[in-house]
């Protein structure tokens, strides 16, 4: 049996799914943190390393806070069209006030991430042992804005290199007891990727989208490396996925979910689970039992649902 | 005794771990690395425990720092779950049977309770607010639909006054301020746009034998206008579209249009309710007003004969004017037995209808 594996089909979710579901509708979507507390918990005890399972620590009470600040943040933006309106601005003043808001929002992004990746991994358990992600806001903050700028007067080229670099950043700070986390990647690398979907993916009518899934896939799981400072050891992580994997993955799940009118999600939910954890490859010679306690809790929940809304996946 | 898996809090290292409970304590055995026995002794007001539905674990954790723990298989935390104290057991939520039939109940209730909204409920309040909503409002937003087909429609002006004279002169108007025209388009067709507008075409008035189709037309097209079936439709469908995105919204938005596609069929067969609807009730009022409602029926048998025969099933689902033969059936039921009553004013309706047919 594999090392590390995702141990359900989705069926022991399908009930608390629903339910959930149901009740997140009823409170017209106030009950929706503790929903994705149960939903994390499912993914999180589902994932064996070793034979142990990962824990999810959160709350939906934790998470709640952080949703409403959302949740009032997007009111505002939105009510607050409304209000100037009925004020009779001019639709000028109002598309100026706008900008300068979008603006604003793009500079919020690093913090949602920063904060989402600090309590999500403050949260994350295996065997007792804490994950924890040690990264600093103003230096995350700065490179972030520094890359995204870069980005923005290249219209678009340099963005190969900007998410290489906040990719480092961020798997360079988790923490995993005394354990941590290297990104290798290299921008010339992703660029290639990018260059060859482009190239080929009109010739082969888009068919190219599953080759090119699986290469971004591999280049960040290849790349991703497991760092043992008291042994002095590193550990490369490998992924041989195969572009008719992805194929198979993403068609059945869209006839999964046609066909039972979304009610087949945890279905879905549980096979691209399985497809990420079963397809990463733990070195053999990366040992398990002897990782230290070291990171403390953190408790903050806002931007845990921000992470959710700009579908910015970290395992 | 039950055997669980003990964590020291300090390193990921496992061991195989022996608990056995007495009055204020829990006593572990485990294992250390060398395979050599070692005690452990827990204050039972140290220890939390919380089961793990998921990974069906029991979690027995010692709040004193470092964090210890032991977890247990269910069923070996049940066979020793009576030894412990009350706030150290698994309530209700350890009965793994009943807490799925609570959870199924609990689904089915609020599944049929959200069928039920959707399907009476909802329905109920789109209606209530079609009903209430303004008529100068309802007057507008006909006027604006009107104005914006009024090129494509080729409105005569001089037919369309002798066409309203007609209506004026059956009654059927009574606070609604209906305004009748005449288009010069040659499809079988005549109807009706929310605040009072009916449009005839000029093909219909055509292929009439009598002005008594006419005046069944015009019946037809009024109730729909009276009973604000337009505004009932786009309530009943906006009004679903909400109920539909809330509750897929956020899974996929393919499914959303496609949900949205068939919730669309629907809506066509509430409006072959309606077709019925202003069927029946037209013919009442003709009665009413003391005209022939064997005009309506005479018209299904013009319109019918004008039609191709569509003998599909599937073409029959999909047309919003149910089967005219279905029609025709219905209201032969009430009016095959009812005496042809003929009104003063109809000399002049007929002259009024002659005269729109034939002056080409």
């Amino acid at each position: 049996m594999s090392r590390f594996y995702f141990a359900d089909t989705g069926s022991t979710y399908a009930l608390p799914f629903i339910l959930n579901r149901i009740l997140t509708i009823l409170s017209l979507s106030l009950y929706y943190p503790w929903e994705r507390a149960i939903q994390l918990k499912y993914i999180y005890n589902n994932i064996i390393l070793d034979g142990s399972h990962f824990d999810f620590l959160g709350t939906g009470k934790e998470m709640f806070y952080g949703y409403i600040k959302l949740l009032v943040l997007i009111i505002l933006f939105y009510g607050g069209f409304l209000v100037l309106m009925a004020l009779d601005f001019t639709l000028y003043a109002i598309m100026f006030l706008y900008i300068f808001m979008a603006i604003g929002f793009i500079f919020a992004i690093p913090f949602f991430i920063h904060s989402g990746l600090k309590y999500r991994w403050a949260k994350t358990q295996w065997r007792g042992i804490n994950f924890g992600y040690r990264g600093e806001l103003k230096e995350f903050f700065n490179l972030y804005v520094k890359h995204g700028f870069f980005t923005l007067i290249t219209l678009g080229i340099y963005y190969p290199w900007f998410r290489c670099q906040i990719q480092k950043y961020i798997t360079g700070h988790i923490k995993f007891g005394h354990l941590h986390f290297e990104f290798r990647g290299k921008g010339e690398d992703y660029f290639v990727i990018y260059i060859k979907f482009i190239l080929l993916i009109y010739i082969t009518l888009g068919l190219y989208i599953f080759r090119f899934w699986r290469n971004i896939f591999n280049f960040f799981t290849n790349n991703t490396i497991i760092v043992d400072n008291e042994k002095g050891e590193k550990y490369k992580l490998t992924s041989n996925v195969t572009a008719w994997s992805f194929f198979e993955l993403k068609v059945i799940n869209f006839l999964i979910l046609i066909f039972t009118l979304g009610l087949g999600f945890p279905w879905v939910l549980a096979r691209n689970m399985k497809f990420l954890i079963d397809n990463i490859e733990i070195p053999d010679n990366f040992t398990t039992d002897h990782i230290r306690q070291t990171e403390t809790d953190y408790n903050n929940a806002v931007g845990e649902d921000a992470i959710d809304m700009l579908d910015i996946g970290f395992i | 005794m039950a055997k669980g898996k003990y964590f020291d809090g300090l390193t990921s290292s496992e061991h195989e771990a022996t608990i056995n409970p007495s009055l204020q304590r829990l006593g572990i055995i485990i294992s250390d690395p060398y395979g050599r026995p070692k005690f452990l002794d827990w204050d039972l007001e140290d220890i939390e425990i919380e089961y793990n539905e998921f990974a069906k674990r029991v979690k027995l954790e010692n709040k004193t720092e470092p964090r210890k723990r032991i977890e247990l298989e269910l069923s070996e935390f049940l066979s020793i779950q009576d030894q412990l104290p009350k706030n150290l057991r698994l309530g209700i939520r350890s009965n793994g049977l009943r807490k799925i039939w609570l959870f199924g109940a609990i689904s089915l209730f609020i599944i049929g309770f959200l069928i039920f909204s959707y399907f009476v409920m909802l329905p109920y309040f789109a209606e209530k607010v079609a009903i209430n909503f303004p008529q100068s409002y309802e007057r507008k937003l006909g006027l604006s639909v009107f104005e914006s087909m009024e090129s494509d429609l080729d409105i005569d002006s001089t037919k369309s006054h002798d066409l309203q004279l007609f209506f004026n002169g059956l009654g059927y108007d009574e606070s609604k301020n209906v305004q009748v025209f005449y288009s010069k388009t040659n499809d079988i067709n005549a109807f009706a746009i929310p605040g009072g507008f009916i449009v005839v075409n000029e093909g219909l008035i055509n292929s009439m034998n009598n002005y008594k189709e006419l005046q069944g037309v015009l019946a037809h097209e009024f109730i729909h206008i009276k009973h604000r079936h337009s505004l009932r439709i786009l309530f009943r469908s906006l009004s679903s579209y909400l109920a539909i995105s809330l509750v897929f919204g956020d899974i996929n938005g393919i499914l959303a249009i496609l949900i949205q596609n068939s919730n669309e069929l629907r809506s066509l067969s509430y409006s072959r309710t309606m077709e019925t609807e202003a069927d029946i009730n037209g013919a009442e009022l003709m009665v009413e007003k003391g005209f022939d409602p064997h005009g309506m029926i005479e018209l299904m048998e013009t319109l019918k004969s004008h039609t191709p025969n569509i003998e599909n099933e599937v073409f029959k689902y999909l047309a919003t004017h149910p089967d005219l033969d279905l029609r025709i059936n219905n209201l032969e039921k009430v009016y095959s037995n009812q005496a042809k009553t003929l009104n003063a004013d109809s000399l002049i309706s007929k002259s009024i209808f002659l005269n729109l047919k034939n002056d080409r």
